[in-house]
């Protein structure tokens, strides 16, 4: 077994335009100002950042301290939504597949 | 017939132990989507070994038993459209003979995440996800990579052994 050119042109560019790709996204984003939950590709409601609160999400728990916004008590399985820690800038999210549940900060 | 049998059954029972191993290691970043793949050793073992049928009823297999095992619907629907997605793409570039087993495996652990991204945009209705998709495909390539080495190595191995 032996790498050949192609696999390394093919490496090396599917790195190079996703690392542009992430940068690109990190350098334009913005500080938003709300938080728009969906459940199950349905609005679920939108809160200002501004205003600290608890929403409870049936599964979870939304919380909104200091401008931020971060999920709190999953009942899933591996907690990917609770680590995905605090966002609060345009375009960031918090995804929970298991519960269907995504957060977009706009 | 029987050996084939015998063989599917093996790779279907190897591929499902690697899904149960793997799905003990808690995630290592808060990312959703982010998986080594171990079970797709297994898969691009069974492409090359048997044939894309064989290949595809594996993978059929291994998804459905893990989702009834260890899943639900929703990460079985997940599963299946990022296993659908890899494997046909795999399948083509090992037609076109332009890459080794290594770039094969590249496009296949990338072109898995695609088709779970496409699935996450259809099940819960937003594009917002496509955020993800960058750092999914570094991730892709990497663990792609990974799982093109082992692979080629087993079959290596095996090739040794005859097993038709």
């Amino acid at each position: 077994m032996k790498f050949r050119k192609n696999d390394i042109i093919l490496i090396a560019s599917l790195l190079i335009v996703s690392i542009i790709a992430l940068i690109a996204l990190l350098l334009t984003r913005e500080d938003g100002a709300k938080a728009k939950v969906e459940i199950g590709g349905k609005l679920y409601g939108t809160y200002a950042l501004d205003d600290n609160k608890e929403i409870d999400l049936k599964n979870s728990t939304l919380v909104i301290e200091d401008g931020n916004a971060f999920v709190r008590n999953s009942n899933c399985r591996d907690k990917i939504c609770e680590h995905q820690g605090k966002i609060n800038e345009i375009g960031e999210t918090i995804v929970c597949l298991p519960n269907k549940i995504i957060i977009t900060i706009e | 017939m029987p050996k084939k049998v015998t063989l599917l059954g093996f790779c279907l029972a190897a591929a499902m132990l690697l899904s149960y191993i793997e799905s003990l290691i808690p995630p290592l970043v808060s990312i959703p989507g982010i998986k080594v793949g171990l079970a797709n050793i297994i898969i691009i073992f069974a492409l090359c070994q048997l044939g894309i049928k064989e290949a595809a009823l594996v993978s059929a297999a291994r998804i459905a038993l893990c989702a009834l095992l260890f899943g639900n619907f929703i990460s079985f629907a997940y599963s299946f459209c990022g296993a659908l997605l890899s494997l046909s793409i795999m399948a083509l570039l090992k037609k076109t003979n332009l890459f080794s087993l290594v770039g094969i495996s590249v496009v296949g652990g990338v072109m898995h995440n695609v088709g779970q991204i496409l699935a996450a945009i259809f099940i819960l209705g937003t594009k917002a996800i496509l955020g993800y998709l960058p750092v999914l495909i570094i991730s892709g390539t990497l663990t792609g990579a990974v799982i093109g080495i082992l692979s080629a190595l087993i079959i290596k191995r095996f090739s040794k052994i005859r097993i038709r």
